[in-house]
Order: C-alpha cells, then sequence, then structure tokens
C-alpha cells in the first residue's frame, strides 16, 4: 500500500532551497543581480514539487475522520502557534521601537480608508473560505471552485490595494530602510502580504486539485488545512490592522 | 456526530461575518468621534480581540473541537503575551 504522506525528492529540497531563496533576496536587495540563481534554485524546486503533489492523488489511507487529534490538523495547528509567536515577536518588537522613536501622525502618511476597505475585502475571503469548505462537506464540488476562486480574487485584491500603499509610502519617503515607521510597518505588512501570497498559492493548489476530481465530500482534509492557514492570515490582518492605522 | 454541526453551518458564517463587518467599520468610524484617544484605542482593541476571537472559534471551528484540543492553545498563547510584552517595554 502506497503511504499517503511520503516525501520525495523534492519535498526536502523546497525546504533546503528556500533558506537559499531568502539569501538571494537579500543579495538582490543589495544591489547584486547574482541573487537570482539561489533564488531560482527555489521556484525550480517547489515548482517540481507543486506540479508532483497536484498530480498526486489523495488516497483513502491519508483521510482521517475530522473531529479528532490526527496528526496533519495537529501539526497545522502546531505550525499556525509557531506563526502566531512569529507575529508577535514582529508587532511586539515594531510596537517597542514605536515607543522609543519619533512616529509620523499616521492618518496623514498611510490611506486610513482604503485600508478599512481591504480589511473588508479579507473579511470576506475568510467567509468564502468557510463556505467552500462547508460546500465540499455537502459534497458540492463545482460550488467549492467558485468560492475558492472568490478568496483568491479577494487575496489578489487585497495584494493589490496594498502594494499601491508600498509604492505611495516609499515615494513620500517612508520606504523599507528610511525611518523607524517605514522599517516597522514594512517588516510587518510585508511578512503579511508574504503569508497571503502563499496562501493564494494554497487555494490555487486546491482548485487544481478539485478540477481534477481529487476531493469528494469524504475526502476533503487539504480544503480544511487551507481554509485553517486562510483564516489565520486573516487573524493577522484584524490585530495589524488596528495597531499600525488606528491606534 | 460532530460532522453533522459542521456541515449546513452556511447561515452562522454569514452572521460571522456580518458581525466582523460592523465592528470594522466601527474601529474604522470611531477614530472620527471626539472621544478621548484613550477611549478610542480602548474600543478599538477589545473590538479587534472579539473579531479574532470569533474567526478562531467558528471559522476555525474550535468552537466544535474536543476539549484538550482547545486548552492547547492557552500555552503558546501565554508565551505570545509574554514575549510581546516583555519586546515592548
Amino acid at each position: 500500500m502506497e503511504n499517503a504522506h511520503r516525501a520525495d525528492i523534492w519535498t526536502p529540497l523546497v525546504g533546503l532551497t528556500f533558506g537559499l531563496f531568502g539569501y538571494g533576496l537579500i543579495l538582490l536587495l543589495k544591489g547584486s543581480i547574482i541573487g537570482v540563481i539561489p533564488m531560482l534554485t527555489f521556484v525550480v524546486a517547489f515548482g517540481a514539487w507543486f506540479i508532483g503533489e497536484i498530480n498526486r492523488p489523495i488516497t483513502k489511507e491519508s483521510y482521517t475522520p475530522s473531529n479528532s487529534l490526527d496528526h496533519p490538523r495537529m501539526s497545522m495547528w502546531i505550525f499556525l502557534f509557531s506563526e502566531v509567536l512569529f507575529f508577535g515577536s514582529l508587532i511586539g518588537t515594531s510596537y517597542g521601537i514605536r515607543l522609543r522613536s519619533t512616529w509620523p501622525i499616521v492618518p496623514e502618511v498611510l490611506n486610513v480608508p482604503l485600508t478599512a476597505f481591504n480589511t473588508f475585502v479579507l473579511i470576506c475571503s475568510s467567509l468564502t473560505m468557510a463556505l467552500a469548505l462547508d460546500a465540499i462537506q455537502n459534497g458540492k464540488v463545482q460550488k467549492m471552485q467558485k468560492y475558492l476562486g472568490a478568496t483568491a480574487l479577494m487575496g489578489v485584491v487585497f495584494l493589490a490595494i496594498k502594494f499601491s500603499e508600498y509604492f505611495h509610502l516609499i515615494h513620500e519617503g517612508h520606504g523599507p530602510t528610511s525611518d523607524p515607521f517605514g522599517m516597522t510597518y514594512f517588516l510587518q505588512t510585508g511578512f503579511h502580504a508574504l503569508h497571503v501570497v502563499v496562501g493564494i498559492i494554497g487555494i490555487l493548489y486546491l482548485i487544481i486539485k478539485a478540477r481534477k476530481g481529487h476531493f469528494t465530500k469524504d475526502n476533503h482534509d487539504y480544503v480544511e488545512y487551507t481554509g485553517l492557514y486562510w483564516h489565520f492570515v486573516d487573524v493577522v490582518w484584524i490585530v495589524l490592522f488596528p495597531i499600525i492605522y488606528l491606534i | 456526530m460532530e460532522e453533522q454541526t459542521h456541515a449546513g453551518m452556511g447561515k452562522t458564517y454569514m452572521k460571522i461575518w456580518g458581525v466582523l463587518a460592523f465592528f470594522t467599520a466601527v474601529e474604522f468610524g470611531v477614530t472620527y468621534t471626539a472621544l478621548a484617544e484613550a477611549t478610542q484605542v480602548a474600543i478599538i482593541v477589545v473590538l479587534s480581540i472579539i473579531k479574532a476571537i470569533l474567526v478562531v472559534m467558528y471559522f476555525m471551528h474550535v468552537k466544535y473541537e474536543s476539549k484538550p484540543f482547545k486548552y492547547l492553545g492557552i500555552i503558546p498563547l501565554f508565551l505570545t503575551a509574554f514575549l510581546v510584552l516583555f519586546l515592548i517595554f
């Protein structure tokens, strides 16, 4: 019997090359074009792993009842707890810096109404994600795909608004290396935006797998795990939005 | 059994979404009121915490998890609270 959670060569390679990706990104930000090479190794490893994952059918063995302390779901929660600590350290550090440095008047540099709308977009995407899980639990694959598509689309809208704000801020002289405000702003929202990107990739993965008919009423754990991650990213923004924009 | 409470939750999700959207509007609106800054911050913090709890409880289904699963989260949250406090002050 095939082990449902078997690891292929690409899984560890994705992890290893992700380190190279970060290293390459730092080189690139420092103006050295050679950083593209280590970044590309990650893109190749991730692409190979992604394609392999998409074509691998989810076997019955990988299905576990969704209301027991089963392994994958537990792992997801432990991962999310580590993410709580990660974002907690970013927020704590940023607020500590804020208390010790001069700070611009936030509504003058940041577009608060636009970001309030963006928060609303992310809340809506959380709803569609929850409805997608609800749909597949009722065996409605088509409906789930529509909700997932809407979720990914709202994620893209969120990012688009975010990036427009980034360009505006850099233009106004609050870039990631300009002042303490810019540094902490880009540190917090940048890592959050990165999580949104990962979430969108995860949702696209679900959509492709759903189109291949890999999800059924009794076999949809991946939707649940991706949903947990997406809702977590929403929770992080629910916390970040008031801290950065309102307080 | 639990699976049954899971499915057909569409209406609950819509209600939670309504509350989340409303609270976001209130948070945003409160910054335009003449209330003292401390009051504004208090309102925003309380509403945000409620929003986060609602998402975790309903969208992430923690409300429907078993008891040991629920209590598991207390340790990392406690750690995070300590971490954040020590980093800030």
